[in-house]
Formats: C-alpha cells, sequence, structure tokens
C-alpha cells in the first residue's frame, strides 16, 4: 500500500478544503495517508491603510482573493463554510494530532468542523478536551510533560528544513505538492505504479 | 461547437512568469478547443515589491540577495513546481539568473493582438519558450521584433509603438491592476469574477460552455 504523507493545519482554508477531497481520493485509491501537523501561519486578511506600500497592497489583495475563491469551492463542494471573525488558533489540537492512537480522521474531521463550521478557537483547553471526547479519544494525552506546543514548531521546522512551505502539502515518495490541485498528479502516479 | 452568451475572458499574462509559461499551453488548447480568441493582455510583475529581488551570476552564484528565507523557499518551489509540470509538457525551464524586465515582450503581446490576433499563439509560443531556455534576451526590442517577424507578423512601426502608445497602453493597464484586486499571472477575468492561477481551467471552461452540470473544483491539468 503506498504510503501518501499530508501536512495540514486546521486553520488552514485550504488543507480544510483539500481534506475532504483527500479522504475521498483515500478510498478510490486504497492509500494508507499519514496526517501531519504543520503550523502555518495565522492568515487574517490585513485590512486596508493608509500609505501602503505596493508589496502590502500586493500581498493584502492576494489574500482576499484567495479568500472568496476558498468560500466558492466550498459552496461548488458542498461544504460549510465561515471564516472566523476573531484570530483563532489551531496550536494544542494541531499538536496532539501526533500523539493519537489508532484512527485519527475523526478527530481531524471534527478538529476541521470545529474550527471552520463552529469558529471554535483550537488553542483553547476546554475546546479540545470536548474535541477529544467528542471524536473518542483519551483526554489524557494532553496530561503529557512535554511541552505539546514546542514539539509542534519543532516539527514544523524540521518539514520546513524539508521544503514544506505551507499547507497542504502532499508528500509522496519524497517529492512535494502544495495544494489539491495536484491530485490528478498523484493519482496519475498511483496509477502508473500500480 | 457554438454556445450562447459566452462570457468575455480575458488573460493576463508575464513572459517571465514560470506559472504563465506552464498555464500556456492547456490555456492555448481551451481556446482552440472551444473555437475561440481570448482577449490575451500583459500584467508586467514588480516581483522585488513582495517577493525581494536576487541575482546570480553565469555560474549560478548569488552576487545580489534581497530575499528573506520563507521567500526563497517559495521561489524554491515555485520553480521545483513549474519545472515539473513544464517537463510533462515537453518544456525546459531553467531558473531565471535575474528578475527580468519583460515590459517589451509583453507590449509585444498587445501588438500582435492588434496587428493580427491570429497568430498570437506563436508569438507567445515562441517567445516563451526559448526564454525559458534561456536564450532569449526579452529586454532587447530588436530580440522581440525578431520573435514577432518569426511569428510572421509585421514588425514596421513596432519600436515607435513601444516607445510611445503601446507603453502609454500598457503602463495604464498596470496601474489599474491593484485597484481591481488583480494582482499576478496567469489571471482569468471574466465581465464579473477573476481567477489567478492556471488550476481555475476547469472552471473557467465549465463557465465558457454553459455551467452544464456540477462545477469542477480546481485541479492543474495533465
Amino acid at each position: 500500500m503506498t504510503v501518501l504523507k499530508i501536512y495540514i493545519d486546521f486553520k488552514s482554508p485550504e488543507s480544510y478544503l483539500a481534506f475532504h477531497q483527500t479522504v475521498t481520493f483515500e478510498k478510490e485509491h486504497n492509500l494508507d495517508i499519514s496526517w501531519k501537523p504543520f503550523l502555518t501561519k495565522s492568515r487574517t486578511t490585513p485590512l486596508p491603510k493608509k500609505n501602503e506600500t505596493k508589496g502590502e497592497t500586493h500581498l493584502r489583495i492576494r489574500e482576499e482573493h484567495k479568500k472568496s475563491l476558498n468560500l466558492k469551492y466550498a459552496k461548488i463542494l458542498n461544504l460549510p463554510m465561515k471564516y472566523p471573525r476573531d484570530e483563532n488558533q489551531s496550536d494544542l489540537a494541531l499538536s496532539l494530532l501526533p500523539k493519537l492512537s489508532g484512527e485519527t480522521k475523526d478527530y481531524i474531521t471534527l478538529a476541521f468542523h470545529y474550527f471552520w463550521q463552529q469558529n471554535f478557537d483550537l488553542n483553547n483547553r476546554d475546546t479540545v478536551i470536548e474535541l477529544l471526547k467528542a471524536s473518542k479519544k483519551e483526554t489524557t494525552v494532553l496530561d503529557v510533560e512535554e511541552d505539546l506546543i514546542q514539539t509542534l514548531i519543532h516539527d514544523t521546522e524540521l518539514a520546513k528544513q524539508s521544503g514544506v512551505i505551507a499547507t497542504p502539502t502532499y508528500e509522496l515518495e519524497g517529492d512535494l505538492f502544495l495544494g489539491r490541485e495536484h491530485l490528478p498528479w498523484i493519482k496519475k502516479h498511483l496509477t502508473n505504479n500500480r | 461547437m457554438v454556445y450562447s452568451k459566452i462570457p468575455k475572458l480575458i488573460i493576463y499574462i508575464d513572459v517571465k512568469s514560470p506559472y504563465a509559461f506552464v498555464a500556456l499551453k492547456p490555456t492555448l488548447a481551451l481556446e482552440k478547443d472551444l473555437g475561440l480568441l481570448f482577449d490575451w493582455k500583459p500584467l508586467t510583475l514588480d516581483i522585488p515589491s513582495y517577493l525581494g529581488s536576487a541575482r546570480k551570476n553565469d555560474s549560478g552564484k548569488l552576487i545580489e540577495n534581497n530575499r528573506s528565507k520563507s521567500q526563497w523557499s517559495g521561489v524554491k518551489y515555485a520553480y521545483r513546481d513549474a519545472r515539473r509540470y513544464a517537463n510533462i509538457q515537453g518544456k525546459t525551464l531553467l531558473g531565471t539568473q535575474k528578475i527580468w524586465d519583460s515590459s517589451i515582450a509583453n507590449i509585444g503581446v498587445t501588438w500582435v493582438s492588434t496587428q493580427d490576433r491570429q497568430r498570437l499563439p506563436d508569438y507567445l509560443i515562441n517567445i516563451f519558450n526559448p526564454f525559458w531556455k534561456r536564450e532569449l534576451d526579452i529586454e532587447n526590442i530588436q530580440v522581440v521584433s525578431e520573435i514577432i517577424r518569426l511569428s510572421k507578423v509585421t514588425t514596421k512601426g513596432f519600436k515607435e509603438y513601444v516607445a510611445g502608445e503601446g507603453k502609454k497602453k500598457h503602463d495604464l493597464l498596470q496601474a489599474s491592476f491593484h485597484k481591481r484586486g488583480i494582482f499576478g499571472v496567469p489571471t482569468y477575468e471574466f465581465p464579473d469574477e477573476f481567477f489567478f492561477g492556471r488550476e481555475h481551467l476547469p472552471y473557467v471552461r465549465w463557465r465558457l460552455t454553459g455551467c452544464e452540470g456540477e462545477a469542477p473544483d480546481i485541479a492543474y491539468l495533465l
């Protein structure tokens, strides 16, 4: 069975949209997907400001465009999606991903649901406890002695050193692909190697 | 096939963009397949303003660097990514050694569109392909003129056009982009919405062919 490694962040809108498409893809291709946490920067769309540099304007309108297209494709994919008003984070929920035993798909599905449909802050301990319970995971995973967030930052740094720059990134036999738009390439590769 | 109420589609490109280069083949194929003539226009990217700048010498050594670590990571990924798609299109994509001023080559797009629109695909192929093999100095007007001639389009008046009306049109267009929310290439613009990136080509095709069935998700066409 081919192993496909995918780096995600629950607060990344592109990860949310890609997750559902990828789960369908996984079933169709009998894949073993390993979901890896990657802590992305906050992506709140900056407000226009006076004396904005050309570069700042570029980055702002680029982010605005991405947001409008993410909402458009969410509709096309029949996925409810609501951008949070506050700068919600995902650190704690994301840091638990490698610590969970057994199947993690329900946990990931629910984490994305909490963030993009309920607009919950996944860095809030009570919310994360609720998330663990709802996805039938032990809450004791939070009681470990190690600093979960520091480990997440360290793992993210290692991923960056291997070339990951954002999420979702698909890693297939050492090659990195940023975005679900690469699924046709990955599909072709898997079909040819079967 | 004839479709009723086909919305007008404008495509913005820049010769120095690797993503515009890999978008060229599937976009020209879509145009041909549907029997349409898209309105191709230049968007000359000001790369240093948002991605820093850098310059390499002939042996590939970095001799000027104004980029952060994360900007370099993004640039390296972009080239690697564009290169693998260029390869499956049978094309060569070599990394550029500097950030080129592509305005003359881009004004050439407007020139060819005005002089002989049917020849525009030839011009685009003739200018993009060798540029990405590092065979063309697109800042040299003689070189661009030669590509226009090779594409069987008149070059009579091109130099004057680049210095006058063509440059004026080009500069006015560039000044309008940010105000309209447009920032990169390739961009596909309908009268009521626009899309940055060739991953939207499945949706663009869906709109151009009457929006029948479910709208498709993003995908890079192979």
